[in-house]
C-alpha cells in the first residue's frame, strides 16, 4: 500500500512540476492533466532515434479495400511531414461528390489525434458553440469561464484576441506568432505557449482556421489538426501548425532539437515513420474501421506518463461512421497546366507570366521549368501558381524553346508540360537599323543618334550598303538620284531631285554625303565624288520617264 | 331573472368548474399510472400543434457550422418524423406511425434507463474521478471528435414512482458527449449504461423498416 501512495505521490510530481515547459496543443493537456503535457507517438519511450507507428485498417471493417488507398495517401503525407498552404479544397477543386465527405481528409485529421495532437481551436470540448469554437485551444482559468473576445479585428483565433484570464494550450512560433509559417529549428527555444513569449504588441496565441490564414494574408489554409470539416471538402495536405506540433514533440523530453545542458541529449530526439500495416489486426499501433458508431468518426486513445510533462500514446483506435456518405479518393488524376503560350518581347524589357494549375484532386503541386535562359527566373509558389520573369538586357535577342512542367504528389504522380517559345526581339534604339548591342559590340557607333558621323546617312544605311557609319566622308554608293528634299530624300525620283543637283553642280549649294550617296551617278558604278555635269545628264534619264 | 335562467346560469358554471378540473377531457390524453418502480407519466395524444415528446438528436461535433444534424422526433399521436442530412447515406425525411403501447413503451425505458432523471453533474463527478484515478497511475484516456446526444422530453406530468412528486408540465434534457464510449469504457458506471441502452433504442427506431421516405409519398 505504501509503495502505492509513494508512485501516486511521484506521477503528482511529474504531473505537477512542469511549469518551465512549454508544450502545445496536445491531446491530453487541460486543466486536469496539466496544461504542458507534450503527447508523443506509441513506441516512444524516450530514447528512440525512430518512432515507428503501424497504421492497419481492421480486417472486420466494412469498405476496407476502399480504404486502402487514403489511409496510404495518410500515411505518406505524415512520412513526408511538409507544411503546405491552401490545403483546403472545395467545389471543383476537389474530387469530392457533392453532399459526400471526404474520408481521405477526416482520416487525416483522426490519424493526427492517434499520434498525440490535439484540436488547435476551442472545439466541441469547450463547450462553445458555432464560430466560438474557433477561438484557440484554452483552459477556462480561474474565473471558470472562457472569455471570448475577437477583439480589434474582429477574426477569432487571431492574434488580438481578448481570452481575460485563459490559459492558453496552442504553441506558437515566437518571432511571428503565425502558424502558417515555420521555424528550422522546432523546439522550446523557437516555440512556446507562454503568452510572455508573444511578439510585442499581440494578446493571444493565433491559431491556424482558415479565417486567421486570411487576415494574415496567406492563401485559404487551415491546420489539419482544427476541428471542423464541411462536407464537399477536401483537405489532404498538413499545414505548417500540423507538422510543428509534431516536430515539437520529436525535439523530445528535453524539448532541445540539440540537446543541451542539465542532463538534457540529444539523444531523445526522434523521427516519425508510418508504415502501412494492411488489412490487418497484427502488431498494429492504430487501426481503423467503419462502424455503427453515430459520431462521424473519432480517435481514442489511452496514453501513459513516460518523464516530466511527456506522455506517450499506449493504445489507439479510429471508428468513422458508417452511416456517413463517405468519399473514398481511389485514383490519382493528372494536373492540368494552363495554356502559357510563346512570349514575345524586346531587350530591355521585362514580361511577367503568371502560370497556374489545377487538379481535380487536392493534391500539392510543384512546378519546374528547362530551357531557360539565363536572363529569365522561374518561381513555385507552392499554391498552384508560379511565375516566369523574363528580363532580357542589350545582346540577349534569341529565340529559345522553353517547358513548363507542374507535377502533383498523388499515386502515381501525374504531371502536365508545355512546351513553348521566349522570342527577345533585339532593341534598336535609335531605329537605325543596327540593334544596339550591335552598334556597341560590332560597329562602335552611338546606339543613341542613328547618324553616328554626322553625314546625314543614318548607321544602319551606311553599314548595309557599304559606307563608314563612323566617316563622314565615306558614303554608301545608293546613285538613285533621290536628292530631294535637300536633306531628306522622299524615295521619288522626279523633276525636284533635278533641280536640287543642278543648283549643286552650279555651286549654289554644297552637297554634303546624303546628297553624295544618292546624286553622285557618273561614273557609273564607280562615282567619282562630286555632283556635276555628267550626273546631271545621268540624273534627267531618271526623271524622264 | 326567473327560475328557468337560473337553473341555466347554474348548468353552466358548473360544467365550466368541471372542465376546468378535468381538463384534459378538452383535448385526448394519454395517462400512465406510476407502480412502486415505474414511471407514472401523461401526454397529449392530439398533437397537430403540440411540442414533441421526444425529440432526439446527434450533434455531430466534427462539423464545422453545420445545423443540419440527424434527429428523431416523436409525437404524442406516435408520429414520427426521422430526419437524416445530406451528408449521410440515409439523407432525407422519414416517417412513420408507432402505436400507442410502442410510445408508452418506449418512455417506460426512458425512465427506466435513468434518461429521464439523469443527475448530469454526478455522472460527470464519476467520470472525473475514474480519470483522477487513472493519472494517478500515470495514465490517459480520451476520445476525440465527439458525438453530442440530445434528447428533449416534453410531457404534461411526469412521477418517477408512486412515492414521487408528480411534475405538471415536464420539461426535460438529456445531452451527453460521447455515451457510447463511455459506455463501453466506464462499464461499471450503470447510469451511462443504461442511458446508452436507451440511445440505443432510439438509433434503432431511426432504422425502423416501417420508416417511408416523405419524398416518395
Amino acid at each position: 500500500m505504501k509503495s502505492v501512495l509513494v508512485k501516486a505521490f511521484i506521477l503528482n510530481l511529474l504531473l505537477c512540476a512542469s511549469d518551465t515547459l512549454y508544450a502545445g496543443a496536445y491531446i491530453f493537456a487541460g486543466e486536469a492533466n496539466g496544461v504542458d503535457l507534450v503527447t508523443h507517438p506509441s513506441t516512444y519511450t524516450g530514447s528512440e532515434d525512430v518512432v515507428t507507428v503501424r497504421v492497419c485498417i481492421d480486417p472486420s471493417s466494412p469498405n476496407a479495400m476502399d480504404m486502402e488507398y487514403s489511409v496510404q495517401n495518410n500515411i505518406d503525407i505524415y512520412n513526408q511531414l511538409a507544411p503546405t498552404l491552401g490545403n483546403l479544397k472545395s467545389g471543383s477543386n476537389n474530387n469530392v461528390p457533392s453532399g459526400a465527405l471526404d474520408f481521405e481528409s477526416v482520416a487525416l485529421h483522426e490519424l493526427g489525434h492517434c499520434l498525440g495532437m490535439a484540436h488547435i481551436n476551442a472545439a466541441s470540448e469547450s463547450g462553445l458553440s458555432g464560430n466560438n469554437q474557433n477561438y484557440t485551444k484554452a483552459t477556462d482559468g480561474a474565473d471558470n469561464v472562457l472569455n471570448v473576445n475577437a477583439g480589434p479585428d474582429g477574426i477569432i483565433g487571431s492574434s488580438d484576441d481578448v481570452r481575460g484570464d485563459d490559459q492558453n494550450l496552442v504553441w506558437f512560433r515566437k518571432s511571428n506568432n503565425d502558424p502558417f509559417t515555420i521555424d528550422s529549428v522546432i523546439d522550446s527555444t523557437t516555440y512556446s505557449r507562454n503568452l510572455a513569449d508573444l511578439p510585442t504588441g499581440q494578446a493571444y496565441a493565433a491559431n491556424a482556421d482558415r479565417a486567421v490564414s486570411t487576415l494574415l494574408g496567406h492563401t485559404k489554409t487551415e491546420a489539419v489538426m482544427q476541428q471542423g470539416t464541411y462536407y464537399d471538402e477536401a483537405q489532404r495536405t498538413l499545414g505548417h501548425d500540423d507538422v510543428a506540433t509534431l516536430r515539437y514533440a520529436a525535439s523530445g523530453v528535453d524539448e532541445r532539437e540539440s540537446g543541451g545542458g542539465n542532463n538534457r541529449n540529444a539523444n531523445d530526439n526522434y523521427s516519425i515513420v508510418l508504415e502501412y500495416g494492411g488489412i490487418s489486426n497484427t502488431n498494429c499501433d492504430v487501426s481503423m474501421s467503419l462502424t455503427n458508431t453515430t459520431g462521424l468518426a473519432f480517435c481514442e486513445v489511452g496514453g501513459a506518463l513516460i518523464a516530466n510533462g511527456h506522455v506517450r500514446i499506449t493504445t489507439a483506435s479510429i471508428e468513422f461512421g458508417q452511416g456517413f456518405n463517405w468519399f473514398f479518393n481511389s485514383s490519382n488524376t493528372a494536373p492540368v497546366l494552363s495554356a502559357v503560350g510563346s512570349q514575345n518581347l524586346i531587350e530591355g524589357e521585362t514580361l511577367t507570366v503568371s502560370i497556374s494549375a489545377t487538379d481535380v484532386d487536392p493534391d500539392t503541386l510543384s512546378f519546374s521549368a528547362s530551357g531557360l535562359p539565363s536572363f529569365a527566373s522561374f518561381v513555385d509558389h507552392s499554391d498552384g501558381t508560379a511565375t516566369l520573369t523574363i528580363t532580357p538586357v542589350v545582346g540577349d535577342a534569341s529565340l529559345r524553346t522553353v517547358s513548363i512542367t507542374v507535377s502533383d504528389d498523388g499515386v502515381p504522380v501525374y504531371t502536365d508540360e508545355e512546351t513553348f517559345d521566349i522570342d527577345v526581339a533585339a532593341l534598336d534604339t535609335d531605329s537605325d537599323g543596327l540593334s544596339d548591342y550591335e552598334e556597341i559590340t560590332n560597329y562602335g557607333t552611338l546606339p543613341g543618334n542613328p547618324d553616328t558621323d554626322g553625314d546625314f546617312i543614318n548607321d544602319g544605311d551606311e553599314v548595309s550598303y557599304g559606307g563608314d557609319p563612323l566617316d563622314p566622308l565615306s558614303w554608301p554608293g545608293f546613285a538613285d538620284g533621290d536628292i530631294a528634299p535637300l536633306g531628306s530624300p522622299d524615295g521619288v525620283i522626279n523633276a525636284a531631285d533635278y533641280l536640287v543637283a543642278q543648283r549643286i553642280a552650279l555651286g549654289e549649294i554644297a552637297a554634303t554625303s546624303l546628297e553624295l550617296a544618292h546624286g553622285d551617278l557618273y561614273p557609273a558604278g564607280s562615282p567619282d565624288g562630286v555632283i556635276n555635269v555628267s550626273d546631271l545628264i545621268l540624273l534627267l534619264k531618271l526623271v524622264q520617264p | 331573472m326567473d327560475k328557468n335562467n337560473i337553473k341555466n346560469h347554474l348548468l353552466i358554471g358548473t360544467l365550466i368548474v368541471f372542465l376546468g378540473m378535468h381538463s384534459s377531457l378538452l383535448y385526448a390524453e394519454k395517462r400512465v399510472v406510476s407502480g412502486e418502480s415505474s414511471a407514472g407519466f401523461s401526454f397529449a395524444t392530439e398533437t397537430a400543434t403540440a411540442e414533441p415528446v421526444i425529440h432526439y438528436q446527434q450533434n455531430i461535433q466534427m462539423l464545422a457550422n453545420i445545423d443540419d444534424r440527424p434527429s428523431l422526433t416523436v409525437y404524442g399521436d406516435g408520429h414520427v418524423l426521422v430526419h437524416y442530412p445530406v451528408y449521410m447515406k440515409r439523407a432525407g425525411d422519414y416517417e412513420m406511425q408507432l402505436d400507442e403501447t410502442e410510445l408508452v413503451s418506449l418512455l417506460q425505458s426512458l425512465s427506466a434507463d435513468g434518461v429521464i432523471d439523469f443527475d448530469h453533474e454526478k455522472v460527470k463527478q464519476d467520470v472525473h474521478a475514474y480519470k483522477k484515478q487513472l493519472r494517478a497511475r500515470g495514465q490517459f484516456y480520451e476520445v476525440s471528435d465527439a458525438v453530442e446526444t440530445s434528447i428533449d422530453i416534453r410531457l404534461n406530468e411526469y412521477q418517477k414512482n408512486a412515492s414521487s412528486a408528480k411534475i405538471k408540465n415536464f420539461k426535460t434534457s438529456f445531452k451527453w458527449k460521447n455515451i457510447e464510449q463511455d459506455a463501453s469504457r466506464y462499464k461499471n458506471n450503470p447510469a451511462i449504461s443504461k442511458a446508452n441502452n436507451s440511445v440505443s433504442q432510439l438509433n434503432a427506431l431511426m432504422k425502423d423498416d416501417r420508416l417511408i421516405d416523405r419524398a416518395r409519398r
